[in-house]
């Protein structure tokens, strides 16, 4: 029995091997695709446009009189803008995280061939 | 039994491929390879990991690989690149980096250096890709559903009977639960197998895992903890593991496994789900194959540790990981709060003012300086349902000590962690201070702050106020002749709607000044129940850890039961878990002090503790004490002549108390000594106090001749609204281990009477204020010479003992007392009246104190077998007992010694002999 499981770990060492970049493109992908849309969810709690947008007619601070309402709308569509804009380059960020993953056996690649 | 049998789950085992999913080395084609499984929740959960010698010889090869695989690729790819880098310091490159020609750092480089580089980048990438493989290989226990019972019964039931129906559940409903199986527990059903196999057993059993388990650290510590060492317990399991020919297997058969095996896994797993864990450790393994098997019982029995103990150290050793889970969890949590009080919307209002009257527990929270709320969370989600029940305001009723405090720190934990109600969400929770508010002001100041505060409050939006003694505050307006009402300023702002509040109060206080106010109608009660003994238990073992810590002691659960236990028994003052953690605490502190650091506070020194608080002995009986008890006659005839009934009565039952053999809910003993003055009644009573108690100031003694009227009561129980003014009561708070005497019963009011008739009973008695007072720890000897003169004739007529004692009980001491009120006592018994013989031991005994006294002073003094004989002759008289013996010592021969010693002739070293006729003779 020994040899018997000696004999299917060294085959799935090799399976292992062969099966490795297969997986980066396959399950990895989707992997590394969950965890920069986890990134992006944390960039979007952190800067929270949304929340923002929701509330643009609420004064800030609890400034409820006219000047403070005034004031405020402004001050949070420059939030807003600042936020949106923030987040669409942690996006953009994300973005990039994922093609990097994906072009990385590429490149790789490359990088031996060019050695060699 | 002991244990309680958990209720068989309905796992489905497939008997084809022997429950292992295999024939042969192919999948078994009437499960699929899944070998047992059960239908819960909806899902199809099965087991999925072959408990068979080839599949479990190729885990663990799988396991040594990945683990070869790691490191490999982990050696490689830090050799590749340390390879690289010193190639490029031998080539000079790294100078390129100085001169920014970074086209040529990159490029201009040798080959073989360059393909160094991009193999450790490989290698890189190879332990990423194993890294995630291996969490990928794990899942979890489902999530906890709350309030499941409520869904529809078809959505829940799957209705599996056998294994062809499983074909037809869709993919998403079935569950592997060995993925949520930690590493720990799977090679423990290794380790289990492994050893079935070795002593050829036919079937794997439940023996073989508890044995198993046992060699795991986690298990061993949970034994370290109960004071059993693992190696025992295996020790004691060898013969079960024995097989007879019976069980034996034929040379090179494998074992199979047990459908209880089984059975325990799913068990197992269902206590993960329950705990609301996401993974199942060999503890849950640990608790299953307990419960499952009685013979593993016997052995724990054998061992002194029941279920409950078992429970509750394995509930702590889940808990630490628990706690720091979470504690993870809320610092993790507490970098996305705001630190300046500021909601995320950033629509809040600064509340300067409030802040200089309160404090905010959140920010707390936020520092991580609150201690974690543990065993409360039934009553937090009380809390969250009164919150999303559209109610604002929540009034927590609980008595001082229960730990209201505490819930709601836990609820500001909660807010941290986001883990609340939406309406509770982004929020802060702040602690109203009612002496900043009262500080310095007249209650109409203090009503101007009130209202202040609460203004800003509606305007900020995002506070929740948290009001501790609610009744403190609506007390102040009470004693102000009513025309200024706090509790009307406060309902008007409370019921507005306009924020969340939360108060605690105490049902005394929320019955005196809640309930007839205007506040009750605004508030949700919620009452906090006083801990139980598990869940205080629960409590204290989360705070061990930081315990051991800061005093460098281990604490065995043992000692933490011991707390609790003893906090519940005898300090009635705080609450539990109060009153507990205060006992945990000097514990630490007198092990620490007393056995030096990295020791184990046990039982003992917790017995120790509590000892000295309440002077009650508590630890297990020494030789030398269990010696002494067995000799207390002899021990109290030292000072008490005769009256052996009474002796050996009082004797057996402090052995009997001792021993712990006694109702915990009655006093100790309650006696009735009856006889005529001068038999030795109250010298008894004081005889105990000495030899039991440490001394006769050891005892409470009331002359019950005092307490002749009914309003006399209120001396000994306080006066109605007035706290600790009873001296009864105050006497028992102060010592309640000591001896209650109470001389001449007979004298007192038969209201009296009945308050003691409650304290033999029910061993408590409730002073004016409600207050419950605990007599279970004292001795109560009440002594009467009710009936003196019926003894007194009868004795004359030559009547026989036992018959006086059945006349006085039937007729002359009802008189006297109710039958109910004789019936409470433990022993009636009646002394008997002095003979010459035990005047003249009496008289010795007496003499021998006055010898004791002169031998202060030097001066040796005896008495002759004549001497005594004068004594008696001048000192005996049976109508009054030993008596007249005191005052013919006095005359005879202190008021001679005293003569003698104004004379000069007493001198140091002078020996004085009291002889025939009174004569002192010196030498």
């Amino acid at each position: 029995m020994p040899i018997l499981i000696l004999q299917r770990l060294f085959l799935e060492i090799v399976l292992d091997i062969f099966y490795f970049p297969v997986w980066w493109y396959t399950k990895g992908a989707l992997y590394a695709l969950g965890r920069c849309f986890d990134l992006l969810k944390q960039g979007n709690t952190n800067l929270a446009p949304g929340l923002w947008l929701a509330n643009i007619f609420i004064p800030m601070f609890g400034q409820y009189d006219v000047g403070g309402r005034i004031v405020s709308f402004f001050m949070r569509l420059v939030q807003i803008i600042a936020r949106t804009f923030a987040l669409f380059l942690w996006t953009a960020v994300c973005g990039l995280l994922f093609v990097a993953w994906l072009l990385a056996p590429v490149l790789v690649f490359y990088g031996v061939a060019y050695a060699i | 039994m002991q244990f309680n049998q958990p209720l068989t789950l309905p796992v489905l085992t497939c008997e084809p491929c022997k429950t292992t999913g295999f024939v042969g080395y192919g999948k078994c084609k009437a499960c699929h390879g899944m070998a047992a499984g059960m239908s819960k929740r909806g899902s199809w959960l099965y087991w999925n990991y072959p408990l068979t010698r080839y599949h479990l010889a190729l885990q663990a090869g799988r396991r040594i690989l990945h683990r070869v695989q790691f490191i490999t690729a982990l050696v490689l790819w830090l050799n590749a690149w340390i390879w690289f880098g010193f190639s490029t310091y031998k080539q000079g490159t790294y100078t390129l980096i100085f001169s920014r020609q970074w086209r040529e750092f990159f490029l201009g480089r040798t080959n073989s250096s360059i393909l160094l580089f991009w193999l450790g980048v490989v290698a890189l990438l190879y332990v990423w890709y194993r890294l995630i493989r291996q969490k990928e290989l794990t899942g979890a226990v489902e999530p906890f559903v709350y309030n499941f019972k409520q869904k529809k019964k078809e959505e829940i039931d799957l209705h599996i009977e056998s294994w062809t129906e499983t074909t037809k559940i869709i993919r998403k409903k079935k569950r592997n639960i060995a993925k949520a199986f930690t590493e720990e527990a799977l090679s423990s059903l290794a380790k289990a197998y492994k050893l079935a196999s070795k002593a050829r057993a036919k079937e794997l059993r439940l023996e073989h895992l508890f044995y198993a388990l046992l060699s795991f650290n986690r298990i061993g510590n949970i034994f370290i903890r109960l004071g059993i060492p693992a190696s025992s317990l295996q020790k004691e399991l060898e013969p079960m593991l024995k097989t007879d020919q019976k069980q034996t297997a034929y040379a090179g058969t494998a074992p199979a496994v047990s459908k209880d095996v089984y059975q325990i896994i799913f068990q197992a797993y269902e206590e993960a789900y329950k705990s609301r864990q996401n993974y199942v450790s060999v503890t849950e393994l640990l608790i299953a194959v307990i419960e499952q098997n009685q013979a593993l019982q016997e052995i724990l029995f054998n061992f002194n540790i029941s279920e409950r103990q078992l429970v509750n150290a394995v509930e702590w050793a889940r808990m630490r990981e628990r706690l720091h889970r979470e504690y993870i969890k809320s610092r993790q949590a507490a970098s996305h709060h705001s630190k300046y009080g500021m909601d995320k919307a950033m629509t809040a209002l600064a509340t300067p003012y409030l802040n200089s009257f309160s404090s905010d527990i959140t920010m707390l929270a936020h520092y991580g300086q609150l201690d974690q709320c543990v065993a409360r969370t039934n009553e937090i989600d009380e809390i969250f349902q009164v919150v999303e029940s559209d109610q604002y305001n929540v009034l927590l009723v609980g008595d001082h000590g229960v730990g209201k405090s505490a819930i709601v720190e836990g609820v500001a934990q909660n807010m941290i962690r986001d883990e609340v109600p939406d309406r509770l969400k982004d929020k802060r929770l702040v602690r109203l201070s009612i002496s900043a508010l009262l500080a310095g002001t007249s209650p109409e100041g203090m009503v101007e702050r009130l209202r202040h505060i609460m203004e800003e409050i509606s305007r900020a939006r995002n506070v929740v106020l948290f009001i501790n003694n609610l009744h403190e505050l609506i007390g102040v307006s009470i004693g102000n002749s009513g025309s200024l009402d706090i509790a009307d300023t406060l309902a008007e702002f409370l019921s507005n709607r306009r924020f969340f509040t939360i108060a605690t109060t105490t049902p005394d206080d929320y019955a005196k000044y809640v309930t007839g106010s205007t506040v009750k109608d605004v508030f949700t009660k919620v009452d906090i129940s006083k801990m139980d003994e598990d869940q205080a238990i629960q409590v204290l073992e989360s705070r061990a850890g930081v315990l051991e810590y800061k005093h460098n002691v281990f604490f065995s659960y043992a000692a933490i039961e011991k707390c609790v236990e003893f906090a519940n028994k005898f300090l009635h003052e705080t609450n539990l878990p109060g009153s507990a953690l205060e006992i945990m605490n000097e514990a630490a502190v007198y092990t620490r002090n007393k056995k030096g650091t990295n020791t184990i506070v046990t039982g003992e020194e917790v017995a120790a503790v509590v000892t000295e608080k309440t002077k009650i002995p508590l630890s297990v009986i020494s030789s030398s004490e269990a010696d002494k008890l067995m000799h207390l006659e002899e021990e109290m005839h030292k000072r008490v002549v005769g009256q052996d009934e009474g002796v050996s009565a009082v004797a057996n039952a402090l052995r009997r108390a001792r021993a712990e053999i006694r109702s915990s809910k009655r006093p100790i003993a309650s006696f009735l000594f009856l006889g005529p003055t001068g038999v030795g009644k109250t010298e008894l009573a004081k005889t105990i106090a000495e030899v039991y108690f440490g001394g006769e100031d050891k005892s409470i003694r009331f002359d019950m001749s005092e307490y002749q009227d009914k309003s006399s009561i209120y001396r000994l129980i306080g006066l109605p609204g007035e706290k600790g003014t009873g001296v009864l009561t105050e006497a028992v708070r102060r010592n309640p281990f000591s001896l209650l005497l109470l001389d001449e019963i007979e004298k007192a009011d038969p209201d009296v009477l009945n308050l003691f008739l409650q304290v033999m009973e029910d061993g408590r008695v409730s002073d004016s204020s409600g207050h419950a007072y605990d007599f279970t720890n004292v001795i109560i000897i009440a002594t009467s010479n009710a009936g003196t003169a019926y003894v007194q004739e009868q004795n004359k007529n030559g009547v026989a003992h036992e018959q006086i004692l059945n006349q006085l009980l039937h007729s002359e001491l009802k008189q006297y007392f109710r039958p109910e009120f004789l019936n409470r006592f433990d022993g009636i018994i009646l002394f008997n009246e002095l003979g010459r013989e035990d005047i003249k031991k009496i008289a010795g005994l007496m003499f021998a104190r006055i010898a004791k006294d002169a031998e202060a002073k030097g001066i040796s003094l005896a008495a002759t077998d004549s001497g005594l004989e004068y004594l008696v002759d001048v000192g005996f008289d049976p109508e009054f007992g030993a008596r007249p013996m005191r005052r013919a010592l006095q005359e005879k021969v202190e008021n001679k010694l005293a003569e003698l010693f104004l004379q000069g002739a007493l001198k140091r070293g002078i020996t004085a002999t009291f002889d025939r006729g009174g004569e002192i003779t010196l030498e």
